[in-house]
């Protein structure tokens, strides 16, 4: 809870995806505190624009918090899971903070029957296998060829850079005006036979990208 | 409820029939509507829910991926059902994600949200809450409110309908009713018409007409049936009337003939038993001055007046030389012993003889005493002097006592000290008479070896004197008691059967009693003659009527605690006509 009270204006939202936040819910007056923080966001026009240190740490944890949110909207091609409640791979490449926050996050849910497990692989590698997998913006620039590396094999890649779906991404996690947006590359998506929920698709912004 | 009581009966069946119809249709019809506004609610519940849940599942990405703005969005689509007034998506925490208010309408009253899925009807709202979820997992709930003016407006509706039906349904009922009673009240009021000119007029000839084959059917001929049944016994009633008086002529005409009958027997029966009593009286005393008589003939017998005779011619044959004769000559010198000793022989029958002659005289006097006290029977002798009763048993017993010697009885006086009291000496005398020979024939049929009579006089209260003869003799069988008092009852051959009821007729009108006991056959009889010692009470007791003297006598029976005690007092007879 210590977390959300940190939690800037207009990131009130997130608090819900946050560990404390799902389990169990704090007492009414941090929660009043909250709704009156989330009016003043939306009436102040999303106003200050200070990142703070605490704002940073909170973008990880969004970051963290849609990661494990995906599974619920993605369908992947058959054969991607052995059995019916074989577990769902998130696979992170490098180092990152979001991947720090993923642990908390993923312990005890179960997503469509499924856990989610989380995977570390050292920078520079490209895994085959594994259902999501999260590539950093510094593992981006370090090794701007392995999206094309793994094209065609099935897994929902998500990124954090501004040219990751121009690079065949299909899903990118961006800071528009204080929040953090979801971009889709449908075509990429076709390609590697994922199918994106129609919710998904509502709540994000939809590009018809480079087919690369 | 009086009032209804009082209508008349085509009124209390509209009533009825109104009241009834009202209710049953009123029943009716809130069972309708109730039914159907229940339906209604739930399918409102339904449709409200499904919508909630619809709604509900297109919010979840945008809860999932912060987008408030979507999901306000999402509930936006709401516009097209005009009964949600608002809605609201929470998250988990309780906090609210989303908020839709319908264009111009008020926010309702909050409700405490809930996670579960509910739904919950105030006044005017419906509040529904179902859970989102995605990928099985849940993310928040919808709470959907929707304005309940629909379900009022039916409620209205079907309070109009049901108005409307009721007065349609009740002018019907009261037009059919009002046709139909007809059947019931019509033979009913025609009855009633009937029987009230016949309690006004008396007249049972009319008749009721029979309409139906009904219950009222039967009860119009039931009516005349029992017309018909007041009618046949006036009839006969009158006609008993009639010959009852007739046979009222004829039996009095009897009973005139019947009387005269009796008047003449009881006269000759009254007639029988003076004589009788005569009879019975005098021959008791008969026997007496009998044995006087015997006794002055056997002492006359023993006189010897043909020595007197021989003395007198032996005096007169030496009447010259007389003085000679009796000094000088054998025979002469006797002549003055013997004759002393003839004097003495002469005296003693004369001692013996005069207290005969005065038994013999009292006797008679008895006798003539009887004899007039039955010549003017209606104020029978009234003579009443102050006596000493022992006295008077003392001259009984006297009158009795030659029967009683030589029958070895032993005579006990008990006698106790009692006043000198105004009796009918005669009317007492002839009941201890009485008593005492009845008590001497009981010892003569008894073969005991003592036998006894004792006689017991005593005063019995402050007024009365109580004298009791009671022998060990033969007894009197039970059923017997009640019959010794009857006037021509014996047990005795030669008994006349009038001494006990004679006695008990005197002892009656002396103001006293008699009565007799006996433990039964072999076992002894007590009588006991009670009278009172002031005329006074004479005078009450005969003032008594004949069951009070019964009462009394039973009483006395009880004070003695005598089984088998009878006492009779009959007052049977007192003849009707002097002779």
């Amino acid at each position: 809870m210590a977390v959300l009270m940190r939690a800037p204006p207009g990131k009130a939202g997130l608090r819900r995806s946050l560990p404390e936040g799902r389990n169990g819910r704090g007492p009414g007056k941090a929660r009043r505190i909250l709704c009156v923080l989330w009016v003043m966001a939306m009436g102040s026009g999303f106003g200050t624009l200070e990142a703070t240190a605490a704002e940073l740490a909170s973008e990880y944890q969004v970051k963290a918090a849609y990661l494990v949110n995906l599974p619920k909207y993605v369908n992947w091609p058959a054969g991607a899971f052995a059995e019916t409640n074989s577990p769902v791979v998130l696979t992170v490449v490098g180092e990152s903070k979001v991947a720090d926050e993923i642990p908390m996050i993923i312990e005890g849910r179960i997503v469509n029957g499924r856990r989610i497990i989380l995977k570390r692989v050292a920078s520079g590698d490209a895994p085959r296998e594994g259902h999501i997998l999260f590539v950093p913006a510094a593992e981006q620039k370090r090794s701007p060829g392995l999206l094309s590396k793994l094209r065609d094999t099935g897994i929902l890649t998500v990124g954090e850079s501004d040219d990751f779906l121009e690079r065949g991404g299909i899903i990118n996690l961006v800071r528009r005006d204080q929040h953090i947006t979801l971009e889709v590359n449908v075509t990429a998506a076709d390609k590697a036979q994922i199918t994106l929920s129609s919710k998904l698709l509502g709540v994000s912004k939809v590009e018809k990208g480079n087919p690369k | 409820m009086t009032s209804f009581h009082n209508l008349s009966l085509r009124r209390k069946l509209t009533v009825i029939i109104m009241l009834t119809s009202t209710l049953v249709l009123l029943l009716a019809c809130a069972g309708f509507a109730t039914f159907d506004l229940l339906g209604f609610r739930r399918e409102m519940v339904q449709m409200v829910s499904s919508l909630a849940e619809v709604v509900g599942n297109n919010t979840t990405a945008a809860i999932d991926f912060n987008k408030p703005l979507d999901a306000m969005q999402t509930l936006t689509a709401l516009r097209g059902e005009p009964k949600i007034v608002a809605a609201h998506v929470h998250t988990l925490d309780g906090g609210t994600f989303a908020t839709y208010l319908r264009e111009g309408a008020q926010p309702p009253p909050e409700v405490p949200h809930s996670l579960q899925s509910r739904h919950e009807f105030t006044a005017t709202h419906l509040y529904v809450f179902r859970p989102i979820a995605q990928g099985g997992e849940r993310v928040g709930t919808i709470e959907l409110i929707a304005d309940l003016k629909d379900l009022q407006v039916r409620f209205w509706r079907y309070a109009g309908i049901t108005v409307l039906v009721l007065g349609v349904s009740l002018l019907a009922a009261f037009a059919l009713s009002s046709w139909l009673q007809k059947l019931v009240s019509d033979p009913i009021l025609h009855l009633a018409q009937v029987a009230r000119s016949v309690a006004i007029e008396k007249d049972y000839s009319v008749r009721a007409v029979e309409q139906s084959d009904d219950e009222l059917g039967q009860l119009v001929k039931g009516f005349n049936t029992m017309l018909f049944q007041i009618q046949t016994r006036d009839a006969a009633l009158l006609a008993a009337q009639t010959s009852l008086e007739e046979r009222v002529v004829e039996r009095t005409g009897e009973l005139v003939k019947t009387h005269a009958q009796l008047l003449v027997v009881s006269r000759e029966a009254g007639m029988a038993t003076v004589a009788t009593s005569i009879l019975h009286n005098v021959g008791n005393v008969l026997n007496s001055v009998n044995v006087s008589a015997d006794r002055i003939l056997e002492k006359v017998r023993q006189l010897k007046p043909a020595s007197l005779v021989k003395v007198a011619a032996l005096l007169r044959e030496h009447a010259k030389d007389l003085p000679e004769y009796l000094s000088h000559d054998p025979r002469g010198r006797e002549l003055p012993g013997y004759l002393s000793a003839l004097a003495d022989q002469l005296a003693d029958p004369q001692k013996d003889i005069l207290p005969e002659v005065a038994a013999l005289r009292k006797n008679v006097e008895h006798i003539r005493e009887i004899v007039r006290m039955q010549q003017g029977y209606t104020n029978a002798s009234d003579v009443w002097e102050t006596l000493s009763i022992t006295d008077l048993m003392e001259d009984a017993i006297g009158i009795n006592a030659d029967d009683l010697a030589p029958r070895k009885v032993e005579l006990i006086r008990e006698f106790s000290a009692v006043p000198a009291f105004p009796m009918e000496k005669h009317k007492v005398l002839q009941i201890l008479i009485n008593l005492l020979s009845n008590a001497k024939h009981a010892l003569d049929a008894s073969r005991a070896s003592d036998r006894k009579l004792i006689v017991r006089i005593g005063p019995h209260g402050e007024n009365r004197v109580r004298i009791s003869v009671i022998d060990n003799g033969m007894g009197i069988p039970a059923e017997n008691l009640t019959r010794i008092f009857q006037h021509g009852f014996t047990t005795r051959a030669g008994g006349h059967g009038f001494g006990l009821h004679s006695g008990a007729v005197a002892a009656q009108e002396m103001g006293g009693s008699l009565i007799a006991r006996s433990e039964g056959p072999g076992m002894g009889a007590e009588f006991t003659l009670e009278l009172p010692i002031s005329r006074q009470g004479r005078s009450v007791c005969t003032a008594e009527s004949g069951a009070e003297v019964m009462r009394r006598v039973a009483e006395n029976g009880a004070d003695r605690n005598a089984r088998g005690a009878i006492a009779l007092v009959n007052p049977i007879l007192a003849p009707s006509s002097p002779i």
